[in-house]
């Protein structure tokens, strides 16, 4: 049975609703963990589909299908926490993801270069508006279509594109034009 | 490696939780949705007893495990390796609008120009666009509530931007021209070139991106009446694209949707909306084409 089915259903059979957990709340955890760290996200994935609940009768399908919508209550709730967003952005620069490389040495090296960057770019993404953050994050890391993310966010498409554009100019000044990482691995790939 | 490339990479140091990180969560949802139970009319005895209801909700959640399941099933059998299928009656509706599409005026534009556009959204405001054709000059984004931006040009590397401040900077830059010459006009071709550009970093394939790619396309791109048949063509090859009828564009207007449902979803979401009748694209649910791309001179001109 699709979400649609399952939300209208869930008037009159509540209990039906916790499909809708199964389904998408490993997705909007991981969102919200990735904003605002493991322990919000434990809280806050309950608070979203709680309200999701309550306001389940003013769902559209026409708008929509169900998970950005959810994400779109999600990042409502994020917008009430955003000093801890910007500690969660702090506390990530000291913690790099894994690159692939070829040998120790050279992780070695990519990893300086790889620090610095990611160093470079969270302190950009805590300087954007909250709004432009919202509309890069789900984009670039949700990978919610413009559509999408119109609708979660409840904005018009050419909204989205306008922040997501003025996002991407900001990030690249701050990035200086150039990815060291990018830079490091190639000269180490191609001598 | 661009700033989105990069952010996603960011991204992918968080993983998807484990069922037991989610538990207390479920738990509380369950407790109000049990307990809603209990008062809820409708279908719900109002004299079911509670402990009954949670049986009912532990029975769900036992028939939840077994669709969550077959969901992964599903989504292994339409992993990244699994060549297309087509779905005939979808197929042959898209190959209909193909050979529409194949038939409008051939234009092929110079450099200097720009793709206009004009869509309009839920809310009834406009958008008028105009896209550099070779993503070397400045074009212009407007809408019917008097915003107005410039989309700045990629002029030898570098094109205007502004820093975290607002301040006015120059940043480097890579073209994003808005016409396509490499664009196959064979479907077979066409996905594979999509398919070259949504690589994810393991070399595996992205079908999530080669829709997306096709979308984006779509309304956003001068494509020449060959490319968007093939375009159409290459919709009808992707599994996970089925036909809607009676879908409505952002204006009202209906017409025939045409839906993908991505891997791991199970909910098909319209993305092109045609005329019926005339097979001609009308837009999306959120975005309607009021005039589908075409080429004029400098920003501001309509056609």
């Amino acid at each position: 049975m699709d979400d649609a089915s399952i939300l209208l259903r869930s008037r009159s059979r509540p209990e039906e609703f916790a499909v809708l957990f199964d389904r998408h709340a490993p997705y909007i955890h991981r969102y919200l963990a990735r904003r605002l760290g493991d322990q919000h996200a434990d809280d806050l994935v309950a608070e979203t589909f709680l309200a999701a609940f309550r306001r389940r009768d003013t769902f559209r399908p026409e708008h929509g299908d169900v998970r950005p919508w959810l994400y779109g209550i999600a990042t409502n709730l994020i917008a009430q926490h955003r000093r801890d967003e910007a500690r969660a952005l702090r506390l990530k620069r000291a913690v790099p993801p894994d690159t692939d490389t070829v040998c120790h040495a050279e992780q070695v090296a990519v990893d300086v270069t790889a620090a610095a960057l990611w160093q470079v770019l969270t302190a950009a993404l805590a300087d954007l508006a909250d709004g432009d953050r919202d509309v890069f994050l789900l984009i670039a890391q949700e990978e919610l279509t413009y559509e999408q993310v119109a609708a979660a966010l409840r904005i018009p498409v050419g909204t989205v594109r306008s922040r997501l554009h003025r996002a991407r100019t900001r990030l690249r000044a701050a990035l200086g034009g150039s990815n060291p990482l990018t830079t490091v691995e190639q000269e180490i790939r191609h001598g | 490696m661009d700033e989105i490339t990069l952010t996603r990479e960011l991204g992918r140091g968080t993983p998807l939780p484990s069922p037991d990180r989610l538990a207390p969560a479920r738990a509380r949802l369950l407790a109000e949705l049990t307990a809603d139970s209990a008062q809820s009319p409708g279908e719900t005895s109002p004299q079911t007893h509670p402990r009954r209801l949670t049986r009912r909700v532990l029975a769900l959640a036992a028939a939840v495990a077994v669709v969550v399941a077959g969901a992964t099933t599903t989504l292994g059998d339409r992993g990244p390796e699994t060549p297309p299928v087509a779905t005939v009656p979808v197929a042959q509706f898209l190959d209909t609008a193909a050979a529409v599409a194949g038939k409008e005026q051939d234009v092929v534009p110079r450099g200097d120009q720009f793709v206009y556009a004009k869509t309009i959204g839920p809310d009834g405001t406009s958008r008028e666009s105009w896209y550099s054709v070779d993503g070397r000059h400045d074009g212009l984004a407007r809408t019917s509530k008097g915003a107005e931006e410039v989309i700045p040009g990629c002029i030898e590397g570098r094109q205007k931007g502004s820093d975290s401040t607002g301040q006015a900077v120059q940043v480097s830059c890579e073209p994003e021209p808005h016409v396509r010459p490499d664009l196959p006009t064979d479907p077979s071709a066409l996905i594979t070139w999509l398919t070259k550009r949504s690589l994810d970093k393991n070399g595996k394939r992205n079908v999530n991106g080669v829709a997306k790619d096709m979308w984006s396309l779509s309304d956003g791109y001068w494509l020449r009446p060959a490319q968007r048949a093939a375009l159409y063509r290459a919709a009808g090859m992707i599994d996970g694209i089925s036909l809607v009828p009676n879908s409505k564009d952002s204006t009202g207007r209906t017409g025939t949707g045409v839906a993908w449902t991505s891997p791991g979803e199970s909910e098909p979401q319209v993305m092109w909306i045609f005329d019926a009748t005339t097979h001609v694209l009308l837009g999306s649910p959120l975005s309607s084409l009021v005039t589908p791309p075409l080429i004029v001179d400098e920003p501001g001109q309509r056609p």
